[in-house]
């Protein structure tokens, strides 16, 4: 706390009536901008409605993007005159859940703690930097006699977008005062509102998935059967979505031998789905009913990290290991060895996850590949194996979707989809857009859909500690 | 404990949020911080293995079957007789666990009887030998982690025996594994459980696992099973039944033993589920996956279709598609229940008939072959643990007795 960095200025407005912290000001800690691109289209805004626990309307948030911050418009009626906590909670889900220190039921448990983007694990005051505090500490609501509690500040621990993004999390006004250091929630007692920030003017679609730990890694889609796959990098199930009415079935249980695990799917032009079988160093390959075809089985080590796979126009499918220098190919008969040994290239393997999302040009040309620690976009020659850097700044880039000359890159930590307009021959590229769509969660990989886009929310951050946001989901949204 | 005050609300929330629409039926189990609280819970648990005693031609008399059937003992000093596999020739193939190895028996010369040089041992040396089914001229057979294969010849001899798949998960306390050819041609196989009543490391436990034609590729067709070894598919309906053991130590009743149907991709809820998706009370509820609440988690479960006696121990599974008995016998299934250890009265130690009705459903299962245990001088007697059920080539029930190396035999001779 004693590290606060204060910044005052027009960054920062707090309306009258939001008294918190007899008057402190929020601080403008401004990160390095994460986003080359403004998102596509008009401003960003998202709206909440506030309701009580018996589910009444009882007030509304409204949220600007202005620049690198978010101008915040709070009113909630029905609340006992005085200071109330108020602060941007984890999951955009206004339900009953478990309060962890009781273990017991609560109402609006179901948003989960307060968003703390930078894993601080400390509440703090709206005035400390989200690497010090959560991000979602706001300052507290002052409520008056009528029982109405109205503000207008403009804040930068919070975004719409990036990695301080807080679409589709949820904003809650607690019963008590903030004391702005206790943890986990400043001594503020019960929820009383919750409102989910939606964003406004923008369509998309969820498909929910049944499991409590699906952690749905890859996507592809059929078009022949208008059926998305999704697999869970926890368990290897792969689940079937019927594109037009959500409806999930069960294609293929995991955990056989090479089986535990899915990261990266494609479906080939039999029907096929393809694997990549992550920490086990195994291709699957199923049927088009499901059935087992043949598990293929890299060299073992402890080092293996089969991430994504891309097939190529002549029957080959080609697949990326993230954590040992090398690119596999799997021939038509089914047998897998290493293509091309990424030693002494300029693809130089590091600490973290390297490259990740890989797809082939129409033309069968090329792989594009990104490496998700650099953020590096790298072209493959398939005839020549020459290798080419052709962009930067695809930082936490996983998965890829070329659509003509435009290519879609999930960023997994940053909650967004980079557009990247390429060059003549893939041999240059920029970002031209930047989208959150309604808010994502740890996305992972993107299939096209027609003229849309579906991108699984992985949440594999949770799988090193924290709890998911259950359902998890694909969304499924308009190519932008 | 949810309030259904809020459990309510839940629904009404869900139905105005824009962006939730779920087009699922039944919403996912909402993943929680921290592990879910569950009351305290006692049992009273009997260890209670009657005495057991070696066979004898004169216990044969305390053997009931139903009126018009007879019993026979056909062969004796079989060691430990556990699966059965009869060729149309009359040739018996028995696996035997624990010596590891496979016999050959046949009846040669019509007398009922397999004297002991109507039998020999064609195969060895594979540890917990255990379920067979042949296909193409080849015996299949599973033991403790690997699948072997053996080309047959005529007289019943074996090839040396090939790896066909392997690295399957340890036996620890459920070593007996069994296979089939599926009507789909894949072969199914299950693998019991390590343990008695938690979650297990290894997916591929307390599995029925699929393996393409080949060996080389294999998937969880179902899970949840802690110790199916009987299954097999209705020979009018198709649909696959498997019979399983349920947990020791939680009481004299609880979890009882399964009937399931089982389908691909389901779980079937072991360790935290019973019968009909019941939690068990007696499960830890701290390492449940996704720390969901044990109601949660067997709501996704698939329930049993018809329960048995808690520790009957079911082994083999037989649908019978013989004509010599009468004909309601026809596609049902024989059941041998090894026997308890675990209750206060022993359970089991029969061959029971899974009674399916015209419709072809489960209906019952009711005592066949009884008699095995007995009460005596104020304790518990038994001389005979059931374990390979088979249909002889003339329509009489072949089972075996592990304990003493009995292959019994009944026949129905009613009729005459």
């Amino acid at each position: 706390m004693g590290r606060l960095k204060m910044l005052l200025g027009g960054a920062l407005l707090l309306g009258t009536a939001s008294a918190g912290g007899a008057g402190l000001p929020m601080t403008a800690p401004m990160p390095a901008p994460t986003n080359a691109a403004a998102p596509a289209g008009t401003a960003l805004a998202a709206t909440a409605t506030l309701r009580d626990p018996q589910g009444t309307a009882q007030g509304t948030v409204t949220l600007r993007q202005m620049g690198m911050g978010v101008q915040v418009r709070v009113e909630a009626r029905g609340l006992k005159p005085g200071q109330h906590g108020m602060h941007v909670h984890e999951f955009g889900r206004c339900t009953p859940g478990v309060d962890a220190a009781t273990n017991t039921v609560v109402a609006f448990g179901g948003a989960g703690g307060h968003f703390d983007p930078g894993r601080t694990g400390n509440h703090d005051a709206p005035t400390a930097p989200n690497t010090a505090g959560h991000g979602g500490d706001l300052p507290m609501l002052n409520v008056g006699a009528d029982g109405v509690g109205r503000a207008t500040f403009m804040t930068d621990k919070l975004s719409l977008t990036g990695m301080d993004g807080v679409l589709n999390r949820s904003l809650v006004i607690h019963a008590q005062p903030d004391d702005y250091k206790s943890d986990p929630s400043g001594l503020t007692g019960a929820r009383e509102r919750c409102g989910v920030l939606t964003r406004t003017n923008y369509a998309a679609r969820d498909y929910a998935l049944p499991g409590a730990q699906d952690f749905p890694e890859g996507v592809a889609y059929d078009a022949r059967k208008g059926v998305i796959y999704a697999g869970s990098a926890q368990s290897g199930t792969i689940y079937a979505v019927n594109a037009a009415t959500g409806a999930v079935s069960k294609f293929s249980e995991g955990g056989a031998v090479g089986r535990a695990s899915a990261l990266g799917l494609k479906v080939d032009t039999q029907g096929r789905l393809w694997i990549a079988g992550g920490a086990q160093g195994t291709v699957s390959v199923l049927s088009p009913d499901g059935a087992p075809v043949a598990v293929l089985e890299t060299p073992r080590s402890p080092n293996a990290y089969l991430n994504d796979l891309a097939p190529a126009p002549d029957g080959s499918v080609y697949v990326t290991d993230s954590t040992r220098p090398a690119i596999y190919r799997v021939t038509p008969d089914l047998r897998i060895s290493e293509w091309l040994s990424l030693a002494g290239t300029p693809i130089r393997y590091g600490p973290g996850l390297n490259l990740n999302g890989v797809v082939a040009t129409p033309d069968g040309r090329y792989l594009l590949a990104v490496k998700l620690n650099t953020g590096d976009l790298w072209r493959i020659d398939l005839r020549s194996k020459a290798i080419r850097r052709v962009m930067g700044g695809l930082n936490n880039g996983d998965g890829l979707l070329l659509d003509g000359r435009t290519l879609y890159v999930s960023r997994n930590k940053d909650g967004i989809i980079s557009k990247v307009t390429l060059g003549a021959d893939y041999a240059s590229g920029q970002v031209t857009a930047e989208e959150p769509v309604t808010g994502l969660r740890f996305p992972t990989t993107l299939a096209a859909i027609g003229g849309d886009l579906i991108v699984s929310q992985g949440q594999l951050d949770k799988l090193q500690g924290g709890t998911p946001e259950t359902p998890f989901r694909l969304t499924r949204f308009p190519k932008f | 404990m949810r309030h259904p005050t809020l459990t309510a609300l839940t629904a009404a929330l869900l139905g105005v949020l824009p962006g939730t629409a779920l087009a699922q039926s039944s919403p996912a189990p909402t993943a929680r911080p921290i592990a879910p609280a569950e009351p305290p819970v006692s049992a009273t648990v009997t260890r209670n293995e009657p005495t057991p005693l070696e066979y004898t031609a004169d216990k044969l008399a305390r053997l009931k079957v139903p009126a018009g059937f007879t019993i026979s003992a056909m062969a004796t000093g079989l060691g430990n007789a556990r699966m059965l596999h009869v060729m149309p020739d009359g040739g018996i193939y028995l696996s035997r666990r624990a010596q590891g190895d496979v016999w050959y028996m046949k009846d040669t010369n019509n007398d009922g009887q397999i004297s002991v040089g109507e039998r020999r041992q064609v195969a060895q040396n594979m540890k917990a030998a255990h379920g067979m089914d042949v296909r193409d001229g080849k015996l299949y057979v599973v033991g403790e982690k690997t699948i072997w294969v053996m080309t047959m010849s005529k007289d019943g001899g074996l090839s040396v025996p090939r790896v066909f798949a392997d690295g399957f998960p340890d036996a620890g306390q459920h070593p007996a594994r069994d296979l089939a050819w599926g009507p789909d041609g894949y072969l199914y196989a299950t693998f019991g459980s390590t343990n008695n009543d938690s979650p297990t490391q290894n997916p591929e436990e307390a599995t029925m696992l699929r393996l393409t034609p080949d060996g080389k590729t294999r998937e969880v067709y179902a899970r949840g099973l802690r110790h199916t070894i009987g299954f097999g598919w209705h020979p009018v309906t198709g649909v696959l039944y498997g019979a399983d053991q349920g947990s020791d130590w939680h009481g004299d009743n609880i979890p009882p033993e399964e009937i399931n149907v089982i389908e691909r991709g389901k779980n079937y809820g072991w360790p935290f589920c019973y019968g009909d998706k019941q939690p068990d009370p007696f499960v830890n509820v701290g390492n449940i996956p996704g720390k969901i609440t044990k109601a949660a988690y067997c709501a996704g479960t698939q329930g049993s279709v018809l329960n048995y006696t808690a520790h009957a121990a079911a082994i083999a599974m037989n649908f019978y598609t013989g004509t010599a008995f009468p004909a309601e016998y026809r596609n049902d299934a024989f059941i041998a229940y090894r026997g308890s250890w675990n209750r206060n009265e022993p359970s089991g130690y029969e061959i029971a008939r899974l009674v399916f009705g015209a419709d072809n459903k489960p209906e019952k299962i009711e005592p066949f072959v009884t008699g095995f245990v007995y009460q005596d001088g104020g304790g518990w007697k038994q001389f005979g643990r059931v374990a390979g059920v088979a249909t002889y080539t003339d329509g009489s029930l072949l089972f075996t007795d592990d304990q003493s190396g009995v292959l019994y035999r009944v026949r129905y001779t009613g009729g005459q």
